[in-house]
């Protein structure tokens, strides 16, 4: 599967926030996905923007981790999109 | 001679009538520890005499579900049967697919898919002297104070062969002592057996998901509470009959209560851990 170029959320999910981390839930599906705390920043930065601008807004915010955050968001965009949780704008 | 045993869990009520002495004695080892309940039954199953000599026939409505195995495997088939088809019918709160045990009133819930280990943790906890409520199926539900409760689906443990050595109990020589009962693929044991006793019911004190892992040390991890409903919902088995398949109820339980994911190759190893958890 190719990896969205501009990920953006799919329909159908229902978000439960359990503290800094997501669980998405999809009822038709009976499908759920365990969002850790990077992984529900980056769904929340699906909205269709491309994958290098989340990079760079989460790189902005946390300087620290610009070594590790390209390759985080990817797989994270690539869990997503194989769950059909995102799809490609 | 017919006897009639009548027992409920999680809302619905189990008939099972005994034709014969072997088959009544069954029935009585099976379901000691279940709640009496009313005489109108929602599932209703008869045991009596096989085709051969030591066998039994279990049947529902009149249908043959088995007619050529011993008390245990029968047994095993009856509680089988029967557990699949509360799942199926449950909608007064969350039935996992668990077993639970207690320790002065505050339960561990231990749930995990078949083969994850929870009968044998469980069975460890009952030697420790906790009580037993359950090795298969436990009914969460909410008090008026908002505790959460657990309520164990009280048949006796289905131990298989593998969880004997380091039970350290000798099964094979005494099956027949009225605590143990051979089944197709291990025993039947009732707490008794293992120096304890059940409880129906018990306030939820923490959730513990077994997983045995060959060659990794014991460990006792605490889990996110997005990681605990995961867990929950994954091994939750009447969600199709649950407003929003149950996740409300389940994020609830994962907010308020504690849970663990226990990493053992040796139950023995883990049970001290776990048994401090409620202590």
């Amino acid at each position: 599967m190719d990896t969205p170029q501009r990920p953006n959320r799919a329909e159908g999910y229902n978000l439960e926030p359990l503290d800094d981390e997501l669980l998405l839930y999809h009822p038709a599906r009976t499908q759920a996905i365990y969002m850790n705390a990077t992984a529900t920043l980056i769904w929340g930065l699906c909205d269709g923007r491309p994958i290098e601008a989340i990079t760079e807004t989460l790189v902005a915010a946390y300087p620290d981790a610009a070594a590790t955050l390209p390759a985080e968001v990817r797989a994270t965009v690539e869990k997503l999109a194989a769950f059909a949780a995102i799809v490609e704008s | 001679m017919k006897h009639r045993r009548v027992v409920g869990f999680a809302g619905t009520t189990i008939a099972v009538d005994a034709e014969g002495p072997a088959a009544w004695s069954l029935v009585q080892f099976l379901f000691r520890d279940m709640a009496e309940a009313a005489s109108v039954a929602d599932l209703s199953f008869e045991i009596g005499p096989g085709s051969a000599a030591g066998t039994l026939r279990l049947t529902q409505g009149g249908q043959i579900l088995n007619a050529q195995d011993g008390p245990g495997a029968i047994g095993a088939h009856l509680t089988s049967d029967a557990a699949r088809q509360i799942a199926e019918r449950t909608s007064g709160g969350l039935l996992l697919h668990s077993a639970a045990v207690a320790w002065n009133g505050r339960a561990v819930v231990l749930p995990g898919a078949s083969g994850a280990g929870k009968t044998t943790l469980c069975a460890h906890l009952v030697q420790r002297g906790l009580s037993y409520l359950t090795d298969e199926l436990a009914m969460m539900s909410f008090r008026e104070d908002a505790a959460a409760t657990v309520e164990g689906f009280c048949r006796p443990m289905a131990i298989k062969p593998g969880a004997w050595p380091s039970l350290e109990i000798d099964l094979a020589t005494d099956a027949d002592a009225g605590d143990s009962l051979v089944t197709s693929d291990g025993y039947f044991v009732r707490p008794e057996r293992l120096n304890s006793s059940a409880v129906r019911t018990a306030t939820v004190h923490a959730f513990v998901f077994p997983r045995r892992a060959p060659r990794e040390a014991a460990a006792l991890r605490r889990l996110t509470k997005a990681e605990a409903a995961l867990a929950l919902l994954a091994n939750l088995v009447n969600a199709r009959n649950l407003p929003e398949h149950g996740l409300a109820l389940v994020t609830r339980l994962a907010k308020t209560i504690p849970a663990f994911e226990a990493v053992y190759t040796d139950a023995r190893e883990m049970a001290p851990a776990v048994h401090d958890i409620v202590r």
